[in-house]
């Protein structure tokens, strides 16, 4: 109470900006203060008058208190204060288990550790997942290039260009139907024996699919280079190619066939019937 | 007397050097392709300088028949003389024809000069060609198939597609280029390979019957994961044939040499 006179005081009325002197007039007035600091406060409110009217406020303040007539509290006073107390209670308990700094750090700790956790979690994913995917974005481009590239080199006229072509056609990653029919008609009419040879060999590794093998077998039929002859009976077999059989007997019994191409052919006749 | 050996010394000289001296030569620009056919006799390739297509032989004049009737005429089949020399050189856009008359005559030597950056095909496969043909110190890109005929190089480079039935490949690359994979192939020949001990390429080395020799270290590829369902896990052992692949100096282009009874030898220099 007597605070807030003072602080009423400070604000409103008070003049003079002695504070210490200000602080000490209410214990003044109740006679708390030492011989000196009454001395003191003394000798200056014969200097300031705003000092000397504090004065008297707060005596006549302390007079009005003194006569107000003491009311007594009303029976059920303590009942409805307790019942406004548990009121209070059950609120206060709840704030209590959230808003206790302890456990309050603790959590704000966990949440941030799991935050930044799950974040980096989910950023490194993020970053992994776009790299294997923008990875595969690349391969597939690169795929796409390397079919590009594949499908006008082989139209060119250089030989060692053809061959880079077949070369590109081995290394596209699942190649389609449309990269095996090039290597086929590679295989069957390109000019030079070393890029129809080089077209068998990047054929070898789609030589599982039936239909692959039917064509290759076929593609016997017309071949005259011996190499290449030798070469897909080899792969053929490998494969247990029996429609190639008929080939095979053609070119035992041929007087032209190249002499290893028969003994080639003649084995694998004791391999395949 | 004197005098009378002196002088037949001189004439016999200059018939000589009249000899050395039939040759052909003509500049064109801007050619990308040359096809070399059925040059009779043996034939020596070699590197000219701007443009300039140039042919020797050392055959006797008299041995090269000119066609009084053909006088006025212009030409229609290809095969026919227009260099004096027994051999037609046609430009046709970007490329050149070098071709030889369609009849045996396996004498004389013609030595061709080609400009750099311009791709040689030499096609001896027709019977009328001749028994070898050699090249010396060309970068061009070259193609040469024979029938029987040898392939001899030097200081070559490549890209190189050979491929001789019956003849010997043999030869000395003074780099390899990588632009472009290589491939030798002769059925029945030998094929003997000198490259720089330095060469990077990823090699194929296949002879059915014949035997592989190597200089280089070749550091085997991994086996390739076998497409047969039933091998699984199984590694592959052997492909087709005798097959030895993998990489020299770390791999570069491809390289394929390939020989159904010829002995390969692949020598490091």
């Amino acid at each position: 109470m007597k605070k807030r006179i003072i602080d009423y005081q400070k604000t409103d009325t008070m003049k003079c900006n002695n504070t210490q002197i200000n602080a000490l007039l209410t214990a003044y007035l109740d006679n708390a203060l030492t011989p000196e600091e009454s001395k003191m406060v003394e000798a200056h409110l014969n200097d300031c008058s705003d000092c000397l009217d504090e004065l008297q406020e707060i005596r006549t303040l302390h007079l009005q208190i003194e006569h107000t007539p003491l009311i007594d509290p009303p029976t059920d006073a303590e009942r409805r204060f307790r019942q406004m107390l548990e009121k209070q209670h059950k609120p206060q308990k709840q704030s209590i288990t959230i808003t206790v700094d302890f456990s309050w750090k603790k959590i704000a700790a966990a949440i941030i550790i799991f935050l930044a956790g799950a974040a980096t979690v989910l950023l490194f994913q993020s970053k992994t997942d776009s790299d294997t995917s923008s990875i595969a974005h690349l391969e597939n481009q690169v795929s796409q290039m390397r079919q590009v590239l594949m499908t006008a080199l082989i139209k060119n006229d250089s030989p060692s260009d053809r061959l880079k072509a077949v070369q590109y056609a081995e290394q596209i990653s699942g190649p389609s139907p449309e990269v095996t029919n090039i290597l086929l008609e590679t295989l069957n009419h390109d000019p030079s024996v070393n890029v129809r040879l080089a077209a068998a060999n990047a054929l070898h590794q789609f030589a599982v699919h039936q239909e692959v093998r039917t064509k290759l077998a076929q593609s016997l039929q017309q071949q005259s280079d011996p190499m290449l002859q030798i070469v897909l009976i080899k792969m053929l077999v490998q494969f247990h190619e029996r429609s190639m059989v008929p080939t095979l007997q053609d070119f035992s019994h041929d007087e032209k066939t190249h002499e290893m191409v028969k003994k080639e052919a003649e084995e694998a006749l004791t391999v395949l019937l | 007397m004197k005098h009378t050996i002196l002088v037949i010394i001189i004439f016999w000289l200059a018939w000589q050097t009249g000899l050395s001296q039939n040759q052909y030569e003509t500049k064109i620009p801007n050619i990308r392709k040359v096809l070399i056919e059925k040059i009779p006799g043996t034939l020596l390739i070699e590197q000219s300088q701007n443009n300039v297509f140039k042919i020797e032989t050392d055959k006797e004049p008299s041995e090269i028949v000119e066609d009084e009737r053909t006088r006025g005429l212009k030409p229609v089949t290809s095969s026919y003389d227009n260099t004096g020399l027994g051999l037609s050189l046609v430009q046709s856009g970007s490329n050149v024809t070098i071709s030889g008359p369609n009849q045996f005559d396996a004498t004389g030597n013609y030595t061709i000069f080609l400009p750099p950056e311009v791709e040689v095909s030499v096609d001896l496969t027709n019977p009328f060609s001749g028994q070898l043909v050699e090249i010396r110190g060309l970068k061009n890109s070259l193609e040469v198939k024979t029938l029987s005929g040898d392939i001899k190089f030097s200081n070559i480079t490549g890209p190189t597609v050979f491929h001789s039935i019956s003849g010997n490949i043999e030869g000395s690359f003074s780099d390899l280029n990588q632009e472009a994979p290589s491939s030798i192939i002769s059925i029945s020949g030998l094929i003997d390979l000198a490259m720089p001990s330095n060469t990077k390429a990823e090699v194929k080395l296949m002879s059915v019957s014949g035997k592989i020799y190597s200089g280089f270290e070749i550091e085997k590829e991994k086996p390739n994961k076998n497409k047969d369902p039933r091998a699984g896990e199984l590694a592959q052992i052997s492909g087709i044939g005798q097959k030895t692949s993998g990489k020299i100096n770390g791999g570069g282009t491809s390289l394929i040499l390939q020989s159904i009874s010829g002995n390969i030898y692949f020598r490091n220099k």
